[in-house]
């Protein structure tokens, strides 16, 4: 009985144990929740900051790797004016604002004024550079760092002792200028473009603060090349850690541009320029059989790396579409014939022997179309029409054709479409055609010599490639491949008609073979058989005119002849020291092809026709 | 006279008291051995979350860093410095009548230059959604329970 007795005092004193540490608990707990108001408590699951990922613009480069725009880390730059020690300091102050707007070449009226205000406005923090470069930032840095603070003052935010300790430069590499208490930097990444100007008119560029492409391909593939950089609720919960925002880098863009040549190709057009006075030009090279466009030349040209200067307006507005004139539709001239010729040999109304007596005149549609040099050349053959470039000639051809064949030819070579070229600005042109609205009878004959049309260089080449490509016509393409994630994407090539049979660019090619050669054109290349056409085509002014004061001269041919690797198309706008295509555009063909040859690796003629019997 | 002394001997009670009592203390044992077992993962995922955070911000700053690199290297590269390191070591532009030709029978040139996949190389494919990244024991046993009990319920 005794022990019964015991053993009850053993279990109250445990349970008396248990209960008051259950009333301790609950206690707290009680004490917890009605002095602390729970409002006020963070929330666990909302708690976070604001975070963006380093997320990279795909980078664009040539079709050697060579990058022609990257990416660069830049800083904002925000300046604490405040007073932290409570003393007067604001000598202090003043002096970094100065600093600042030396170092961060700051020009902005307001921005100086509002640094220089006295007394400061009460805002704490000024944000006094937004893109400035890593060499800026460590020379302010360095100048903060060195300025005599008040005694007191601390130089590095509580609890960066050990930072403090380290160089400043690792402290700039490890944690850029985090621990210096008055500047605070962010990096983020805007676009560069290393080689400056080169094929500016065809990359594009991005607008640094919308982070957005404009123009070229940096607008086409602006969807793809963007690196998501959007800035996500990273919650500080460990247990979230994977919803913190992972960088997203877009796509590179490989481009079918070499970027050497291109270069050659501009450092060629802008010393033409500036030779003979034309107020813009382009020059595109193209592989007939691929329709890689090798080099697409535009002058002028913009920085891009510094768009939003004055002088580069006018180019970067793109008004009349003047960013790239490879994609600028205008009235191209005699170097249409060489299509009409084609159309009128294929459908066989003419022959390279057939005759024609030019008697420096011909009426259609009411209208009397002339030569260029308004008299009659007389007995002709198809080549020597097309040697001489006589007007009255093609008219003439134009007229056997008819129109319903002759804009069906045009239809087919794609005139008045886009050839999707991956370049955002492209336009079709403005072609008509007999069953167009006011379409007069005359337009045939003038169309026939390239008068009344508009067409792009890139239209040219997408048309000739069908007479330099045995009638295989292919579509330029200025995008070689996407790479993205790892996985790369090439596009094929793509073959886009055959408006012409092979014998019919057989027999073209021949004929302006032969008339390059008769005529000793100043296009020609030693050791290289080319063909082509030039072109002259008066400008048209409004109130006035055709007038032949100022032109646009053009130049398109290819080569070598029986294996064609390239075709040229050089374009010159209101020359000033001669107004012929055949004195300013071939000159500069010749040039451009001196270049493409070395650059491609395509050996002279004798040496090609030798390795090809010796292969036989 | 075994039964009844077996059931003497279990009916005790001084011996019913002690099984209460083993019980609760095995429960509690059972239960502080749970408490223990989740403290011990929930730290080891606390402890995994913070290091997938600092790895984050530290891809971060090593990206910054990078694209320095890539655009020195690139600067280094332009087309313009390498032209002048060339004329500095005495090199120059060809021109065509320069070239030299030498057949080599049965080499055949591409007609396109094929560039390289190189970032085929760099992607890494890690699944980094684990569901024990970013899930509590509890919520990982309720899902289980769910599951579980999902079939039941349908009945």
């Amino acid at each position: 009985m005794n022990d019964r007795i015991t053993f009850n005092w053993r279990y109250l004193f445990v349970a008396v144990f248990f209960g008051l540490f259950a009333v301790a608990i609950i206690f707290q707990m009680t004490r917890i929740q009605l002095t602390v108001d729970s409002q006020e408590l963070p929330v666990a699951h909302e708690m976070g900051q604001w975070e963006k990922a380093a997320s990279r613009r795909g980078l664009i480069l040539d079709r050697n790797g060579h990058v022609l725009a990257g990416n660069q880390t830049v800083y904002a730059v925000d300046v604490d004016f405040s007073n932290p020690s409570g003393r007067n300091d604001a000598a202090v102050a003043n002096t970094i604002a100065e600093l600042a707007i030396e170092i961060f070449e700051i020009t902005n009226p307001d921005m100086i004024e509002l640094l220089r205000q006295d007394p400061r406005p009460p805002q704490r923090t000024i944000t006094v550079a937004r893109f400035a470069s890593k060499k800026q930032v460590t020379r302010f840095l360095s100048a903060v760092e060195a300025l005599e603070l008040p005694p007191g003052y601390p130089r590095a935010r509580k609890g960066d002792q050990e930072q403090a300790e380290m160089s400043f430069r690792e402290q700039f590499a490890v944690e850029d200028c985090g621990n210096s208490l008055r500047v605070h930097c962010s990096p983020h990444l805007i676009r560069s473009y290393p080689e400056e100007d080169l094929a500016a008119n065809v990359i594009g560029f991005v607008m640094r603060d919308e982070k957005k492409g404009y123009l070229g391909v940096e607008e086409k593939y602006d969807a793809s090349l963007f690196g998501n950089d959007r800035s996500l609720w990273a919650l500080w919960d460990p247990h979230k850690a994977d919803q913190a925002p992972d960088p997203d880098h877009g796509a590179n863009i490989i481009l079918t541009i070499d970027a050497v040549l291109q270069r050659d190709v501009e450092e060629i057009l802008d010393k033409a320029m500036k030779k003979n006075g034309s107020l813009a030009g382009t020059i595109l090279v193209m592989d007939p059989e691929s329709g890689d466009i090798l080099a697409m030349a535009s002058a002028p040209r913009a920085d891009i790396n510094q768009y939003w200067k004055e002088d580069y307006q006018p180019i970067i507005n793109n008004l009349g579409n003047v960013f790239n004139f490879g994609i600028k539709a205008y009235e191209p001239g005699s170097v249409v014939k060489v299509l009409t010729m084609a159309a009128a040999l294929d459908a066989g109304v003419v022959e390279p022997d057939t005759e024609f007596i030019d008697k420096g005149k011909i009426e259609i549609g009411g209208i009397t179309v002339k030569n260029w040099n308004d008299e009659a050349w007389g007995p002709q053959t198809m080549t020597t029409c097309m040697q001489h470039s006589l007007n009255v000639c093609l008219a003439w051809v134009a007229k056997q054709l008819e129109s319903e064949r002759f804009y069906s030819y045009f239809q087919a070579f794609g005139f008045g479409q886009l050839t999707g070229i991956e370049l955002a600005g492209e336009v079709p042109g403005l072609v008509k055609n007999h069953q167009s609205a006011q379409f007069t009878r005359s337009e045939l004959a003038t169309n026939a010599f390239g008068q009344g049309i508009e067409i792009t260089p890139v239209q040219m080449l997408k048309a000739i490639s069908a007479i330099a490509n045995d009638g295989e016509m292919v579509a330029p393409r200025i995008i070689h491949s996407i790479i993205d994630e790892g996985y790369r994407y090439t596009p094929p090539k793509t073959v886009v008609g055959h408006p012409i049979s092979e014998e019919t660019a057989h027999t073209l090619t021949d004929m302006l073979e032969q008339s390059l050669k008769e005529e000793s054109s100043l296009a020609l290349v030693p050791g290289v058989s080319l063909a082509g056409k030039t072109g002259t085509a008066e400008i048209y002014v409004p109130g006035k005119g055709y007038t032949d004061s100022a032109t646009n001269a053009s130049f398109v041919g290819w080569g070598p002849v029986e294996d064609p690797q390239f075709i040229v198309y050089v374009w010159f706008h209101k020359p000033a020291t001669s107004i012929w295509g055949s004195e300013i555009a071939a000159p500069v063909f010749s040039k451009v092809v001196q270049r493409v040859v070395i650059h491609r690796g395509i050996p002279p003629d004798s040496v090609r026709i030798s390795l090809q019997e010796a292969a036989e | 006279m075994v039964d009844s002394l077996m059931q003497a001997y279990s009916n005790n009670p001084r011996r019913k008291k002690l099984q209460i009592l083993g019980s609760i203390l095995l429960f509690l044992v059972i239960f502080a051995v749970l408490l223990v077992s989740y403290l011990i993962v929930s730290s080891r995922v606390v402890a995994m979350g913070r290091q997938l955070q600092s790895a984050k911000d530290e891809i971060d700053q090593l990206e910054y860093i990078n694209v320095n690199y890539m655009n020195e290297i690139t600067d280094l590269s332009r087309i313009e410095v390498m032209e002048e390191r060339a004329k500095e070591l005495g090199f120059r532009a060809p021109y065509p009548g320069e070239s030299y030709y030498i057949p080599v029978p049965g080499l055949k040139r591409e007609a396109v230059v094929e560039v390289p996949d190189q970032s085929s190389h760099l992607g890494v494919d890690v699944n980094v959604n684990v569901p024990a990244y970013h899930q509590s024991l509890f919520e990982w046993v309720r899902e289980r329970l769910n599951l579980f009990l999902e079939p039941l319920r349908e009945l």
